[in-house]
Parts: structure tokens; C-alpha cells; sequence
């Protein structure tokens, strides 16, 4: 973020009607990919997410077995 | 609701401040999990999860919300605005995704941590330490704060539809 400066005053003067520019256009079909990657991951990949670890025991639970973390995390 | 210049320069300061100074702690984090994910001497795998967890929680964590907060106090007391240019808007949609997904993966790392403090230092133990998931998630996190930096520094052209609006409206005010 910085000072706004005059820059922003003839900033795209074009109708309330034209649409986004084309960096915009660009970068939100690459950010709808990896988005839509990143999900296919973790369908695919099954165990993900801030749920796995729910038995640590800051959350109550036991703290799994070294050989049991070693098989989940490969 | 435009703060006074010399309160945008204090809040820009602290903006910028909090900002690079998370995406330094994230190339250090990097670091760290690369380093517990392929050394082979059991102290250093051990000392990385650790580490990690207490950079995740006491540097991350506090930066990340300073980001935010600075940010959009900045964006909210200048001219910028929060919704009226796409750099603006791409930067906020950036830093809330990236404080969220920290946020939910510090219950990972504080797993990590326990089982680093409980792990003996042997083949065993290192294997079950051993987990790409903060590098991934590190390498994610440095790409998308690298994203943001260039976008503050290049600023892009672009008004939302909403800033479109506003400027419309400010243009007609200004007509006699």
C-alpha cells in the first residue's frame, strides 16, 4: 500500500461498463486453476486439513505412536 | 475517513514493516522445513520442527494479522480505498487467504512440535518426523506474498465496478 497519488485521479476513465483489464482477466483464470488444482489434491489425496491432527494432545487426544506417524505421512 | 498524511505515513510504515517482515520469516520457515525434511542428522530434523513451531506462533501468526490490520487501515484512510482498484482488492483476497490457512495449519505444526519433543533421535523417529506438508505449504505461502509485494510495488491499473462508480460520482460532485 502506498500514498495515493495523482495516478489513481486519471486512472481508467473509461464507462462504468468496460470490464476488467486484462492482467485482472489473466490472473484470475490462473488463480481459478490452482484453485481448482489444489482442490482435486486434496479429493484425491484424502487426508489433508486442519482436522488430521485432532488427536495431538493440546486437543485432548494421545500423541500417535512414532510408527503411526510414519505410516500416515509416508 | 482519511487519516491526516502524517498518520498514512506512520500506518504505511508499519504496513510495510509487517509485511516484509513476514515474508522473511516465511523464506526462514522455508528454510527450516527443507532442512527437516532432508537432513540426515536427527538433531537438526528435531530443532527445524521445533523451531517451526515457535516461528508459526510467535513470528508468523503476529506479523500476518499486522499485515491485515495495517493493510487495511491503509487502504481505508487514503483515497485508495478497499474495494475500488483490483491491486487493492487482489492484495486483501491474498492476506486473508494466507492468515487463514496459517492460522489452520498452526494445529499442524503444533502436532509436529509435540511429536519432535516426544521423538527419541533414532531412524524411527526421524522418519515419522520427516513431512513435506510445511514445505508445501511454506513455498505456497512465499509465492503468494512475493504476488502481493509486486503488486504494492507496480500498483496496475484497474477500478472495480465499484470504483468505477465512486469516481463517477466524485466527478459529478466536482462539476459546478
Amino acid at each position: 500500500m502506498a500514498d495515493q497519488s495523482s495516478s489513481s485521479e486519471r486512472e481508467d476513465r473509461r464507462g462504468p461498463t468496460a470490464g476488467p483489464p486484462r492482467w485482472v482477466k489473466v490472473s484470475g483464470i490462473i488463480a481459478l486453476a490452482l484453485v481448482l488444482l489444489l482442490l482435486i489434491l486434496l479429493v484425491a489425496g484424502g487426508n489433508h486439513g486442519p482436522g488430521r491432527h485432532q488427536s495431538s494432545r493440546r486437543y485432548g487426544g494421545e500423541l500417535p505412536s512414532v510408527a503411526t506417524a510414519a505410516h500416515d505421512w509416508g | 475517513m482519511a487519516l491526516t498524511p502524517r498518520l498514512r505515513k506512520l500506518a504505511l510504515t508499519t504496513h510495510v514493516t509487517a509485511s516484509v517482515g513476514w515474508l522473511g520469516a516465511v523464506i526462514a520457515f522455508l528454510a527450516l522445513s527443507v532442512a527437516g525434511l532432508t537432513s540426515q542428522d536427527p538433531q537438526t530434523v528435531q530443532g527445524a520442527y521445533l523451531v517451526m513451531e515457535l516461528t508459526g506462533g510467535v513470528v508468523l501468526v503476529p506479523l500476518s494479522l499486522a499485515s491485515l490490520a495495517t493493510g487495511l487501515v491503509c487502504s481505508l484512510g487514503s483515497a485508495w480505498g478497499l474495494f475500488r482498484h483490483y491491486w487493492v482488492l487482489f492484495k486483501l483476497v491474498i492476506n486473508v487467504v494466507a492468515t487463514i490457512v496459517l492460522l489452520l495449519y498452526m494445529q499442524t505444526l503444533e502436532h509436529l512440535g509435540d511429536v519432535a519433543a516426544a521423538t527419541t533421535l533414532s531412524g524411527t523417529g526421524l522418519r515419522g518426523l520427516r513431512d513435506p506438508s510445511p514445505v508445501l505449504h511454506a513455498a505456497a505461502a512465499l509465492l503468494l506474498l512475493l504476488v502481493a509485494t509486486t503488486l504494492a510495488i507496480y500498483k496496475p491499473r484497474g477500478l472495480t465496478r465499484y470504483g468505477l462508480r465512486t469516481q463517477h460520482r466524485q466527478r459529478k460532485l466536482r462539476l459546478p
